[in-house]
């Protein structure tokens, strides 16, 4: 019997793989949002001031033409030296409104004219104390006084005819309130579509670890020895197609057991055989004394057939004789018989005492002494009686093969600890090469000459113990003999 | 969950939280950050340091344009003189006829650009002479005025001017007289026959009066409006060929400056290659050279210019 499997964990860790899904696909998705975003934003930053620049700069040169107008007016007439280039800041700054300050100085960087004079002093001119001989200049910087400010610096030339330098301030602070504009636009944006990506994940997760969930307890609820199929999805999805798999894998299972049952019950049946060949001498020698009575039975009637009371003896004694002959060859039948009987509870000293009966012809063969210990009223066990026979059989006879002329075999059965019974086969034979311990449960190895054995005896016997949840042990001593040691839950047949 | 996915959880979220905040809060500040080190956008011509210990010579001409234009215009003139003679030329902008013609009689200029129309009437008070002239695009010392209209304009002819309004440049201009003076005459019109005619100080005023539609027809010279023959407005009639703007000088001063002034601008136009480089921010009148020039050349704006009746508003 095939047992399934019991869990007492959750069957199937989908919480787990749900938060790995959501966490990992999470996390590079925000990473990726938060990417594309400060791309967007670094893209749209360059725009934002490349755009501003390229405005402020573009009035800054054409106030430039009034400036060199009033400047080129004022070298041509003394006159009109006064006044006209200041009223021009002023109104360019009044109608512009974004204008922080305006300064002209000459060559020599002394100050013409500014916006707003009383603020003259702290336009930052003296930083730039080379750029009056260069082209038109921009920076963006924060000053003390004007806050953020764009400044630009043009200087006031014609061809190789300069009249100095026009230094203007705008506001940046526009600048400023728009990226924060878009800062935020930018990152609520990412905030939403993240949370909606990770719940739409969250939804299509939970469909999926669902579905397995489903197809895990599906497959923990399978019985192997009963043909019931976990029922399929319909989701028409990978998981349906799983299912689908899984079911076809269970078919397959379902053939390989059949055909392993038949193999095991072929590879049993060898085996029992083969014991029966081991113990044909034995068989004969118990068959033959009868035969051999019956023999000189019917001589002595032959001879004095009118002996009535002689013949009536004799018959008796053949009667005798053809019961002890039926009675072994009802022992081989018995133990020979192809299909076990399967569940059913047997007293195992009672069974180790009939198999015991049955080789003691055998053992007698070698003087060899068969000591029993087999207490009656042990727990019974849930195994079926041919195949525990067979065990012990195997268990005997390896002894016997293993002990000398007038070696011992002692057969003890007991309990063992509050759950289980154990039959113990001890020996004073040679004992068990430490190296072949570990493979004597191997199938065909065997350490016999070749035809005194098949190298199935202890395999099928192991086989045979586990398969009822049961323990086969061996301890064994060189040149003191082995114990094999069979353990069995009581009562533990379902 | 499990135990450990719980303990995953718990300790991610404490390290991803705090570090997404973070790295927010990084962006914010590197975004708001917007301070730029100054940029150079532009590189003029570079000035020459020896030129302000030359002696220095004044060129006047009459302010037709925004100082500003007249700058663009002509600095490159002086700069280029400035640099191919001992002398350190500065401009010096009348802002008319008379004002320009004040300065070289006061001997504040060493030469004058006038127009020829204006050369012709002062040869005839004062001893001036044209020194030289500028060569058109056919490599002739002449040019043509223009009476022009939108290219959307119906008029076809300068008959068809009768009843319209006309745009002129300065009277002291041979361009404002060209029309009045002949062009009408042969059509046997007159000023009379228009509904206005007004005279602008500037050249390019007509030109942006016209394209404005203010006013449905203008004359300026052609080389002003070559560009937009054929597009934004069309040509009605031509004036013959007369001799371009002289730059004139008195007869007897400043005969060094003069005669340094004079090599410096002939030598413009003997290398084709070097002349293109050289004029290319030149005032379109001067892109072509000079030839040295005389009196006589001018004869037939004398000729062409007679006295007509006329009806302008001031």
């Amino acid at each position: 019997m095939i047992r399934r499997a019991h869990h007492t964990e959750p069957v199937f860790a989908h919480s787990t793989l749900r938060a790995r899904i959501l966490l990992f696909t999470g996390i590079v998705l925000i990473l990726l949002l938060l990417v594309i975003s400060q791309v967007l934003l670094y893209q749209w930053r360059s725009v934002i001031i490349s755009k501003q620049e390229e405005s402020v700069v573009a009035v800054s040169k054409t106030f430039m033409v009034t400036v060199l107008d009033a400047l080129i007016r004022e070298d041509q007439s003394a006159s009109a030296r006064e006044g006209m280039l200041q009223t021009s800041i002023d109104d360019f700054m009044r109608s512009l409104g974004n204008v922080k300050y305006v300064a002209i100085v000459d060559d020599r960087q002394r100050l013409i004219a500014a916006g707003p004079p009383l603020l003259a002093d702290a336009i930052p001119l003296t930083e730039r104390p080379r750029l009056s001989s260069d082209g038109l200049a921009l920076r963006i910087t924060e000053d003390s006084t004007f806050s953020w400010v764009i400044d630009v610096h043009i200087p006031l030339r014609v061809a190789r005819k300069s009249w100095g330098s026009a230094v203007f301030g705008y506001d940046a602070s526009p600048i400023r309130d728009e990226l924060r504009r878009l800062f935020f636009f930018l990152f609520v944006t990412t905030v939403i579509v993240s949370g909606a990506t990770l719940i739409v994940l969250y939804v299509l997760a939970s469909r999926l670890t669902r579905s397995l969930n489903r197809l895990v307890k599906e497959m923990d609820n399978v019985d192997l020895d009963r043909e019931v199929r976990p029922s399929a999805t319909d989701s028409g999805d990978d998981v349906a197609f799983l299912f689908q798999r899984f079911d076809a894998m269970q078919r397959r299972i379902d053939q390989s057991r059949i055909q392993l049952e038949n193999a095991q019950r072929q590879v049993f049946q060898a085996e029992k055989l083969a014991s029966i060949g081991r113990l044909a001498s034995g068989v004969a020698h118990q068959v033959n004394n009868p035969l051999h009575g019956i023999r000189a039975c019917l001589y002595a009637i032959e001879k004095e057939p009118e002996n009535t009371g002689q013949t009536r003896e004799y018959l008796g004694l053949i009667g005798e004789a053809i019961a002890n002959i039926e009675a072994v060859v009802q022992k081989l039948l018995g133990f020979a018989r192809q299909q076990p009987a399967q569940g059913s509870m047997i007293d195992i000293s009672a069974s180790a005492r009939k198999v015991a009966s049955l080789v003691d012809v055998r053992l007698r063969e070698k003087s060899v002494r068969l000591a029993l210990d087999l207490p009656e009223g042990l727990p019974p066990v849930a195994i079926d009686h041919q195949l525990f026979q067979e065990v012990v059989m195997n268990l005997l006879l390896n002894s016997f093969d293993a002990v000398g002329q007038r070696g011992t075999i002692a057969v003890t059965t007991g309990v063992h600890g509050a759950d289980a019974v154990f039959l113990a086969v001890r020996d004073n034979g040679v004992g068990i090469q430490p190296e072949d311990l570990d493979r004597i449960f191997e199938p065909f190895y065997t350490t016999k000459d070749i035809g005194q054995g098949t190298g199935l005896g202890l395999s099928v016997s192991q086989s045979i113990i586990e398969q009822h949840g049961g323990t086969l042990l061996v301890q064994s001593a060189m040149g003191q003999g082995s114990t094999f040691t069979v353990i069995l839950p009581r009562g533990s047949a379902e | 969950m499990s135990h450990t996915s719980k303990w995953k959880w718990t300790t991610i979220l404490t390290i991803a939280t705090p570090a997404v905040l973070a790295l927010t809060v990084l962006f914010y500040v590197i975004v708001m950050d917007i301070e730029r080190q100054t940029v150079i956008l532009g590189t003029p011509d570079p000035i020459d340091p020896t030129a302000q210990f030359k002696p220095v010579a004044y060129v006047g001409v009459v302010s037709r344009y925004p100082p500003t234009i007249m700058y663009r215009g002509y600095q490159p003139i002086m700069d280029y003189l400035t640099a191919n003679t001992p002398y350190r030329f500065e401009l010096v902008l009348g802002k008319d006829y008379q004002e320009a013609l004040r300065l070289l009689l006061s001997r504040r200029v060493s030469a004058v650009f006038l127009g020829s129309y204006q050369y012709v009437r002062a040869h005839t008070e004062h001893r001036i002479v044209p020194v030289l002239k500028p060569l058109n695009e056919y490599r002739q010392p002449l040019s043509r005025s223009v009476l022009f209209v939108r290219s959307s304009s119906s008029m076809r002819a300068v008959a068809d001017l009768a009843g319209k309004t006309l745009a002129l440049p300065s009277s002291e201009s041979f361009s404002a007289h060209w029309p009045i003076d002949e062009l009408f005459a042969q059509q046997k019109m007159s000023a009379n026959d228009l509904a206005r005619v007004h005279n602008f100080a500037h050249h390019h005023t007509v030109i942006a009066q016209v394209m404005n539609g203010s006013f449905e027809a203008g004359v300026t010279r052609e080389y002003l409006v070559r560009d937009l023959l054929g597009k934004e407005i069309r040509a009605i009639a031509f004036s013959d060929p007369i001799p371009s703007s002289p730059l004139v000088a008195l007869a007897d001063h400043h005969t060094e400056i003069i005669r340094a002034m004079t090599e410096a601008l002939l030598r413009v136009n003997q290398d084709e290659r070097t002349r293109l480089e050289l004029t290319q921010h030149w005032d379109a009148e001067f892109v072509n050279g000079f030839v040295t020039a005389n009196d006589a050349d001018y004869e037939i704006i004398r000729r062409m210019t007679q006295p007509a009746r006329r009806k302008t508003t001031p």
